[in-house]
């Protein structure tokens, strides 16, 4: 039977809709919605009538067909990914066993599935803003098997997939066809493997819907009050740590043994922000949604390195980075600032941005005027326990407190000035309102007798961090007549994330040097945000603190981080240690240290690796007797997981081998191929070596030497003629890094800022 | 260093459990575990013990995290020691979750707890649920399967109880993916504001028969 042209383009639109071709993406560019279902309805009663005439190999190939022939191809580049996709389809049209139209399509939803992983879902229906909000409506779910969307939450996609098609196609067979309908043909063929999903939740309105009439089910996950000990900067070897890891288990019961597990096969997707309101970022440093690094050059030994990467968890849920930085000279100081938005506050990101550059400007003009001149000896102590201990200080304090007051001062002309936009005239109003509803709160924010005005913003949407740390030198007079050059640093925080001090390895310990303490609340998981109370001046005097770092010479930089790396970092002082190994091995910050030294250190480590792969080749000899022995299942697992941390140790045998090949987060489209960045993780050196992070850093030579292995190819060589473009290269290469490194469980933004001092040549 | 996601898994294993009861629990695991592998968040953050009790309990799988959980399949006979397994729960969790940060590492998130039973306790269980709702070191969610089994009984264990009409592979089922899905849910709002405030759980799925219990 010959397809009438009326048939095919409902078929033809209707995959375009599913298939992410032009066809359908037309309509719902143009809002014909109506069409739309019209077509799909047309579509879906033909597909029942002629399931089981046309020979659905006869169909693809004529879809196929007219695809290729299609002579308007969306985007210049984008044809070759088409052929692709219809050959494809071809050969699973040639392949399957397809009985009928139906089966043909869900096979080909399998193998577009299987090739694309879960991304290929996103694309297809989310792949713009317009088209998802389309996609959530009730006409359009009613019209085109919307139920397709609420899939996206499903666990098992595939098999639910195939079912709703089913579902769906029998229900519209039964409404054109009367209740005398043909029989219900029977559930689909079981398929492939299963695809799996991304639960995609959270992306849209965040947590669970409440079925209506079902009573909600609340938990906490946040623990009561419990006892914190008190979070200290300091004698971190002092405190025994209570070891995170149980006290010995008794042998667990015998375990019968599992059938072999399912292949991991997780994936993080990545999506662009729904279009919100515009980014300040954007068109002012860099258009990159993903972040960005930048750097600017004082002189030859002087500069700001600074970059921001968007969180794997906010790739995934398609929303904006959170984070914020700026850096700042005046006068002698060198100030670095980093602001981080909450994640609940739904414009914590415009928070963010305000807060960071209303400090910025602020302290552009009142620190420049800040001269401290000279201080005695006597001084230190005293402006270490009280800042604002004499005149000049005092005045370093009172720019603090102007500039976070300015920091609030501007989130809350900002939130008025949006609660005052005219309500049924702004689109930008209408913009909020929509994303304030979002959020769920209408309940309490609506006003009950006009329930359609615009809900007011507070300003506890625009919640968000801010950490600044401003740096100078002064000439310190000592008792003998002599003058030294002293590092201070004055450092103001509200909430998470770390400022620290990294100091010269060759100079005593400490090498690094916090200089703030989490402000995370009295129980664990809370974080302090910027607000009036945090920002009042009284607030502001107690949390500015001063630090002399010692010699201004041995400083090497004074970095300000979110959350998103200072909890990668965690363990305070120790922490923060190996922060700067790992800034060292992946090239972002540099030690000196002779070449003789260096590859002295290298040989040892090669050496000393290649003996431990050997010793651990030798137990795995012995522990296979020992398995071979065992009969216990519960002395195999143990024996297994033994065997199985020495072949580990055993495979690290080079120093090459122990550099992790991490990709850098595929990009937007699919078309740019993913490009693998090697980062090394002090973790694993120092492990592998058997040395703890601050044994590397006693060791400078050695951590130039690892350092020195598989650089990271992505940075532009730094070109000492020029410190300007070094400096931006020296940032990207921060980026880069940001944006790769993984830490289990950390999917948060990542921002670090840093004010390096003395940089080599 | 992050925070982990501790989820319980407490089963009965009794001997009214036997034939298509302890089919579908089976099968609601391996449904559980590979959903978590396929969840990004989950394989990272979530961590997972299954206990079960019979006659005794016994903690098959000591808390692991997602990627290398793998259930033993369960086999059901004995009686219901439903008392020690309150107990032995509440020592691994004692034993096993880091409550507190502390310098060397975050504090975990409070647990998760899933318990399903399908008849009377052939223990003295009375005290152990009181202990455990008292110190109230885990989300509890405990379900009631089928006939046998007394939902009231268990709201001296936690407030969130929901009752299985029947112990067959659909109810059962729609159980473990109501099971999956919460824990999914939990991983998502990880790292949020949800998870400082609160969260909510996705209701059972309709139709399958599982009523939450007042």
């Amino acid at each position: 039977m010959e397809l009438n042209e009326k048939d095919f383009n409902g078929w033809f639109n209707l995959c375009h809709i599913y298939w992410g071709g032009r066809g359908g993406q037309s309509l719902l560019e143009a809002g014909k919605h109506k069409q739309l279902k019209e077509q799909s309805k047309q579509f879906r009663e033909w597909l029942n009538l002629h399931s089981n005439i046309l020979p659905p190999r006869a169909l693809m190939a004529r879809y196929a067909d007219a695809i290729l022939n299609v002579d308007r191809l969306p985007q210049p580049g984008f044809a070759s990914t088409y052929r692709d996709k219809i050959s494809r389809i071809k050969n699973v049209a040639e392949q399957c066993n397809a009985a009928s139209a139906r089966d043909l399509l869900v096979a080909f939803f399998d193998d577009w599935f299987l090739a694309r992983g879960d991304r290929a879902v996103e694309e297809m229906v989310l792949r713009d803003a317009e088209a998802r909000e389309i996609a959530c409506t009730p006409e359009y779910r009613a019209s085109l098997n919307g139920c397709f969307v609420e899939l996206l939450n499903e666990v098992e996609f595939r098999r639910q997939v195939r079912g709703v098609f089913w579902a769906a196609s029998q229900q519209s067979h039964h409404e054109l066809c009367g209740a005398g309908g043909a029989a219900v043909p029977g559930p689909p063929p079981a398929g492939k493997q299963q695809v799996n999903r991304v639960a995609n939740e959270s992306a849209r309105g965040g947590g669970a819907r409440v079925a209506s009439g079902s009573p909600a089910i609340q938990i906490n996950l946040s623990h009561g009050p419990v006892d914190r000990p008190a979070a200290s900067s300091g004698d971190s070897g002092a405190r025994a740590v209570p070891a995170p890891a149980p006290s010995p288990v008794p042998a667990p019961a015998p375990v019968p043994a599992p059938a072999p597990a399912p292949p991991i096969t997780a994936q993080w997707t990545w999506l662009p922000p729904e279009a919100a309101l515009p980014s300040r970022r954007q068109g002012q440093w860099n258009d990159s949604i993903d972040g960005f690094g930048t750097g600017e050059a004082l002189d030859t030994a002087q500069r700001f390195v600074a970059a921001v990467a968007r969180g794997r968890g906010h790739k995934q849920d398609a929303l904006f980075c959170d984070d914020s930085f700026e850096y700042l000279t005046a006068g002698q100081w060198r100030v670095v600032i980093a602001s981080d938005g909450a994640g609940s506050a739904k414009f914590s990101r415009v928070g963010s941005e305000l807060a960071a550059s209303s400090v910025k400007r602020t302290l552009e003009r009142r620190l420049a005027e800040v001269d401290l001149g000279s201080l005695m000896e006597s001084d230190l102590q005293k402006l270490q326990q009280s800042p604002a201990y004499d005149d000049r200080t005092r005045a370093i304090v009172e720019a603090f407190e102007i500039g976070f007051s300015d920091a609030m001062g501007s989130i809350t002309r900002w939130v008025d000035q949006k609660n005052s936009l005219e309500h049924g005239v702004s689109d930008e109003r209408k913009h909020i309102d929509d994303v304030m509803r979002g959020t769920g709160k209408e309940s309490s924010r609506a006003n009950p007798e006009n329930p359609d005005e615009p809900l007011r913003i507070s300003e506890s949407d625009c919640n968000c961090t801010l950490l600044v740390a401003a740096y100078t030198v002064v000439k310190l007079l000592k008792s003998d007549g002599t003058t030294r050059d002293m590092a201070m640093v004055v450092s103001c925080a509200v909430g998470d994330g770390m400022i620290a001090v990294f100091r010269r390895l060759s100079a005593a310990a400490p090498h690094a040097i916090l200089l703030m303490a989490p402000d995370t609340g009295q129980y664990a998981g809370q974080t302090q945000f910027l607000s009036r109370s945090t920002a009042h001046p009284e607030s502001v005097r107690g949390r500015v603190a001063v630090r002399f770092a010692g010699a201004d010479a041995d400083i090497v930089a004074v970095a300000a981080m979110t959350d998103g790396v200072a909890d990668d970092y965690y363990e305070g002082e120790v922490g923060m240690e190996r922060l700067y190994c790992d800034l060292v091995l992946n090239g972002l910050l540099q030690v000196a240290a002779s070449s003789q030294e260096v590859a002295k250190q290298r040989d040892w480590a090669e050496q000393e690796l290649r003996a431990r792969a050997g010793a651990a080749a030798r137990d795995i000899e012995t522990l296979e007797k020992e398995l071979a022995a065992a009969s216990a299942p519960a002395d195999q697992f143990r024996l297994n997981q033994r065997k199985k941390s020495l072949e580990a140790q055993a495979a690290r045998a080079t120093l090459e081998s122990l550099v992790a090949q991490e990709n850098i987060f595929a990009s937007p489209a699919g078309d740019a191929p993913e490009r693998k960045n090697p980062i090394k993780y002090a973790s694993i050196f120092a492990a592998a070596l058997g040395l703890t992070p601050r044994e590397l850093l006693a060791r400078p030579a050695l951590l130039h030497a690892i350092a020195e292995v598989s650089p990271s190819t992505l940075a532009v060589r730094p070109d000492p003629e020029d410190p300007s473009r070094s400096a931006q290269a020296a940032a990207a290469r921060i980026f880069t890094w940001l944006d790769t490194y993984i830490v289990k469980g950390s999917f948060d933004d990542r921002s670090l800022v840093m004010f390096e001092t003395g940089v080599p040549a | 260093m992050s925070r982990r996601l501790p989820i319980y898994l407490l089963l009965d294993t009794s001997g009214s459990m036997d034939g298509a009861p302890i089919n579908a629990v089976n099968q609601g695991l391996q449904v559980f575990q590979a959903a978590l592998r396929s969840d990004p968040r989950a394989l990272e953050t979530a961590y997972v013990s299954l206990l079960t009790f019979d006659s005794a309990a016994k903690q098959l799988v000591p808390l692991t995290d997602v990627a290398s959980f793998t259930a033993p399949p369960l086999q059901a006979s004995g009686t219901t020691a439903f008392g020690e397994g309150l107990k032995l729960l509440e020592d691994c969790i004692k034993r096993e979750v880091v409550s507190n940060s502390t310098e060397g590492q975050k504090g975990d998130w409070k647990p998760l707890i899933f318990i399903m039973t399908d008849g009377q306790p052939t223990d003295a269980w009375e005290a152990a649920a009181d202990s455990l709702k008292r110190r109230g070191i885990g989300n509890i969610i405990a379900c009631a399967a089928g006939d046998g089994a007394d939902e009231q009984m268990l709201k001296r264990v936690t407030e969130i109880v929901v009752k299985l009409s029947d112990t067959n592979e659909q109810q059962i089922g729609a159980f473990f993916k109501w099971v999956t899905q919460s824990a999914k849910t939990a991983s998502a709002s990880v790292g949020t504001a949800g998870a400082q405030q609160g969260i909510q759980l996705p209701p059972p799925p309709p139709g399958a028969g599982i009523v939450i219990v007042p």
